[in-house]
């Protein structure tokens, strides 16, 4: 047990460090609020793609090619988009999704790149063997589009190019607050989900032509998709250094209270060490008297 | 006329235009198309440049566009689109530092990549320089 004054100012760091870890907490509650917002207005534009790619495809002219669309035959290359936080202090949000990417490189027995999303452990990914050949490091913690174009852009010139014959992403689901799980979703080849096929035959004019349509539909799919995977990392990021930063106020709080409950035996101790010398002191006079 | 076409602007990052108009005028791959009430439906193909939105009261917008789909059906006029950007909002110096830029790449020799990424670039430095001019004539 130590002096006081040691207790005294260990409870006073622990004091500080606390109010850091509030405030980190409040701080990621916020940013959750404002990606999980982005996330909801990405929603509705992904429904109204939806719509329109049901009603190109429920046309006459069914059956289009476009090279987005059409698995390659032999697939020589493929290429896992790995999407980390910015920062750590988040649990194991980061170390999850780098475990999991290293799983599927692993087993993956076709030759493979990845291309990784955001700033965390520059060096713990060069040490943890992953074939990767681009960092996008500048995406802001609540990320607009303009954040994700790039990335949309980089991906499909790999695929054109043929540098890589499938691409997935891989990132955290957002199942809730208190979960978020690695997953992995193919970006190329795109497939398309449609609705209402069943309304075939609305008689509309095509400008100039439905390929044309379809193939900026499809440049729209895809930078949807990555910008939606995008915001959902960074929910799933936010999420889970909530968590993790209350779990460390929590665990500052008991330690204050065992802190303060030591301070106090300590100086209980010396306060009965104090009076018992006074009274021992006084007994030894009283017998001089006597 | 009263405006009687409901013209909405989206990108994925939000909704850029949301107004009713009585004259909207689109930038189509094949051309510029105007649209008045009770068009009939159709699906286009949107390019890099300037949608125009006039009010019946003779007030107008300009909206600088990139590539995406425009969806008319029963008077509503919806653009999916890249990005969208209300000429107010454009910075010119930028817009012609972008052009600049692209233009410039375009003369460097490089892969058929590089110069693709430039014409679009620079289509979209000249649909933005587009908007702020006709806002401003």
């Amino acid at each position: 047990m130590g002096s006081m004054r040691e207790i005294r100012a260990r409870i006073k760091s622990v004091k500080s460090t606390q109010q850091i870890t509030k405030t980190m907490k409040m701080v990621a509650t916020a940013k959750l609020r404002r990606t999980q917002n982005g996330l909801n207005g990405i929603r509705s534009f992904a429904d109204r793609s939806r719509h329109i790619l049901g009603e190109l495809m429920a046309g006459a002219n069914g059956g289009y090619e476009n090279q987005f669309l059409i698995p390659r035959g032999e697939i020589k290359s493929v290429c896992y988009v790995l999407f980390v936080g910015n920062r750590g202090l988040c649990g194991v949000y980061n170390h999850a999704v780098l475990r999991y990417a290293q799983e599927l490189v692993q087993a993956e027995t076709r030759p493979c790149t990845v291309v990784v999303c955001g700033s965390w452990g520059r060096d713990i990914i060069a040490q943890s063997g992953l074939p990767v050949r681009r960092t996008f490091d500048a995406i802001s913690d609540t990320p607009g589009m303009a954040e994700s174009l790039p990335v949309a852009d980089y991906l499909k010139r790999m695929y054109v190019n043929g540098e890589a014959d499938e691409i997935h992403l891989v990132y955290q689901h957002f199942r809730s607050a208190l979960q978020q799980v690695p997953g992995q979703v193919q970006l190329l080849p795109a497939n398309l989900e449609t609705e209402e096929r069943e309304r075939a035959g609305s008689d509309y004019i095509f400008e100039p032509d439905a390929k044309s349509v379809l193939e900026n539909m499809v440049q729209l799919y895809l930078n949807n998709m990555v910008f939606s995977v995008l915001l959902e990392a960074k929910v799933s990021e936010q999420a889970s250094r909530m968590a993790a930063m209350s779990a460390a106020t929590d665990a500052t709080t008991e330690l204050i209270a065992d802190l303060s409950l030591q301070l106090n035996r300590v100086r209980q101790a010396a306060i009965t060490t104090e009076i018992a010398e006074i009274v021992g002191g006084a007994n030894a006079l009283k017998k001089a008297k006597m | 006329m009263k405006d009687g076409i409901h013209l909405e602007i989206a990108t994925a990052g939000g909704t850029v235009y949301d107004d009713m108009v009585s004259y909207a005028e689109l930038p189509f791959s094949g051309g510029s198309v105007g649209v008045l009430r009770d068009h009939a439906p159709m699906l286009g193909a949107i390019e890099d440049g300037v949608v125009t939105a006039r009010k019946d009261s003779g007030e107008e917008s300009f909206i600088a566009v990139n590539l995406g789909v425009a969806n008319i059906v029963h008077n509503e006029v919806t653009l999916l689109v890249r990005t969208a950007e209300r000429a107010e909002d454009i910075d010119l110096p930028r817009a012609e530092a972008a052009e600049q830029r692209a233009r410039e790449r375009l003369g460097d020799k490089g892969g058929p990549w590089d110069r693709e990424r430039a014409q679009t670039a620079l289509h979209r430095a000249l649909a933005r320089q587009a908007a702020v001019r006709m806002m401003k004539k």
